[in-house]
């Protein structure tokens, strides 16, 4: 038993092994991912980021990717901003249901109207 | 006593003579025998045949072994002289040279010199009236005659005369002998390079310089650059100078080399003085593109001289040349730092100073391979940010930049190109509605002054 849970703690503790590792900082609110051809600390004195607070991580421990606009660096960790991304969601939600009930007053579907201003 | 006698003759008979090993005496002597008649007859056929058959025909056989010694020796075939002499080619160990004079008349030093191996000493001067108006090329042959080859003033180098070596060029005016050019070698340590072989038979130092074509296959003139070129980068100077850097060159069988920067203006050259210039005429007509070339016109010196021409295949009045570059004028016939190339050499603005390769997904940006890069940066989806690791000399550089699907042939990116500095460059992929987007497949190529 106890084998078992040391391999499985194996498995949950190791990351992949083609991770790349990136230097997530913070850049005016949004995350900059850089990359570094050889050592990250021998080329960060030159870099136009230099200064800001960043965070090394391995990209396995990024968020996803469709999340990308919202990701924000919190601790030690890069999380997506639920507020912001709320926040945009709610505002095109807004931006759809006005545009229906613009459509219910012309009286027309989505797809004619489409196909009037195509 | 009688026996004695007999011993005696019998001894006389049998001897063979000292000196020959053929030789043998025709006459034989007996007691008393001083009183005969021909007793002086019999001797001097004796002596003379001593001389003729022996001491006047020596050879090996008549030489004790390690008789011989060096102070035995003429100086002509003494081998302690040669060595001293450094005789181990033929040259000229000292002197033999022509000196000017107030007349065309003038001598030939003492000296001492081994045309065909035969050492030549010649242990007074030799007077000599050069023809006027001429080069003639002075020789010393293996019989120690001077020989001389005249040529028109300007004329081509005439053969060495036959088993000679080489002194002197002598000018002369229309009365006085005005230069004399030593021609002479004078030390078997400096080569032939086509005698200098790493193994017999391989490859000879001169095969070495002269074969092959450095850096590019092609000069601009459409002609294959040939041999050794080192250095002799032709450079921007001012809007009435430019510059040949210091270098060494095979310039059409000749050898030359100069350890300083050479300033070429826009006055006439003279190849034959080492001065360098216009082949022809003035710097006018411009716009112009002007062919370089080092000339190697001058005998026995070690520099070149330079010769710029609008003619890329060969220059007016030089012999010896080998096109290095070429620069450009403008409109208002001044030099012009644009363009300027050098036929066997890289300049630092024809290749890319770094370059990458990448894979532009969000999220997780790659770089599949770069050169001068130092890092890659996603600034946010379908933009991006490199730095370099060394920076070119200013921002004024072209950046060559593709955004690519990574083989389907679907989607829009288009490459737009943002804020360029010395350090960094950035760039974006974007659609058609002018949002950026990832995007699978991404290069970019910096090109500038890239000086290293």
């Amino acid at each position: 038993m106890k084998k078992i849970i040391f391999i499985l703690s194996i498995f949950f503790i190791c990351t992949p092994a083609f991770a790349e590792r990136y230097r997530a900082v913070d850049d005016n609110g949004t995350v900059a991912l850089v990359l570094a051809v050889g050592n990250i600390d021998e080329a960060w004195g030159k870099h136009p980021l230099y200064g800001h607070a960043f965070l090394d991580i391995d990209s396995a421990r990024l968020p996803s990717i469709d999340d990308r606009k919202y990701w924000k660096i919190s601790g030690n960790s890069v999380i997506v901003d639920s507020v912001k991304k709320q926040s945009d969601i709610d505002l095109k939600s807004a931006k759809e249901s006005g545009k229906d009930a613009v459509l219910a007053k012309l009286k027309i579907s989505k797809d004619e109207f489409d196909k009037l201003v195509s | 006593m009688r026996r004695n006698i007999l011993i005696l003759a019998l001894l006389l008979l049998m001897a063979k003579p000292a000196f020959s090993a053929v030789t043998t005496f025709d006459n034989t002597f007996v007691a008393n025998d001083v009183f005969s008649s021909d007793f002086h007859t019999r001797l001097n056929a004796n002596f003379s045949k001593s001389l003729t058959g022996g001491i006047n025909n020596i050879s090996t056989a008549n030489i004790v072994d390690d008789t011989l010694t060096e102070a035995d020796m003429a100086d002509e075939i003494n081998p302690r002289v040669r060595t001293y002499e450094g005789a181990a080619c033929e040259f000229v160990y000292t002197g033999l040279l022509p000196v000017t004079s107030g007349t065309l008349s003038t001598t030939i030093g003492s000296g001492t010199a081994y045309p065909r191996g035969y050492r030549i000493n010649k242990a007074s001067s030799t007077a000599h009236s050069f023809t006027a108006s001429k080069w003639t090329y002075v020789d010393i042959d293996q019989n120690g005659d001077f020989q001389y080859s005249e040529v028109a003033i300007g004329g081509s180098t005439p053969s060495v005369a036959s088993n000679s070596i080489r002194l002197a060029k002598v000018s002369s005016d229309t009365s006085t002998v005005n230069t004399v050019t030593d021609l002479r070698r004078t030390s078997c340590a400096n080569g032939p390079f086509s005698a200098i072989s790493d193994t017999a038979s391989e490859a000879t130092l001169a095969d070495v310089l002269q074969s092959g074509a450095p850096v590019r296959r092609f000069s601009n003139a459409g002609r294959t650059p040939q041999g050794f070129v080192q250095g002799f980068n032709v450079s921007y100077d001012t809007v009435s100078t430019f510059k040949v850097t210091a270098g060494s060159a095979y310039i059409n069988g000749k050898y030359r080399a100069v350890s300083t920067d050479t300033t070429v203006t826009t006055s006439t050259d003279s190849p034959q003085d080492g001065t360098s210039g216009l082949d022809t005429g003035t710097v006018t007509g411009g716009p112009l593109q002007y062919c370089v070339y080092a000339v190697a016109d001058q005998d026995s010196v070690k520099t070149p001289s330079f010769t710029y021409s609008t003619n890329c295949t060969a220059p007016a009045g030089v012999t010896n040349s080998r096109l290095i570059g070429s620069i450009r004028t403008d409109a208002t016939n001044l030099f012009t730092s644009r363009d300027v190339v050098t036929a066997h050499s890289i300049a630092n603005y024809e290749t890319p100073f770094a370059w990458i390769r990448m894979e532009g997904n969000s999220g997780a940006p790659k770089i599949q391979r770069s050169f001068n890069i130092s890092t890659l940066t996603e600034n946010a989806t379908g933009a991006w940010t490199v730095t370099f690791n060394n920076n070119p000399v200013s921002a004024d550089y072209a950046v060559v930049q593709t955004c690519g699907s990574g083989g389907t042939a679907t989607g829009n990116y288009l490459p737009v190109t943002g804020t360029i500095t010395t350090s960094s460059t950035k760039f974006f992929c974007m659609n058609t509605a002018g949002a950026t987007v990832t995007t699978p497949d991404v290069s970019a190529q910096f090109f500038g002054d890239n000086r290293k």
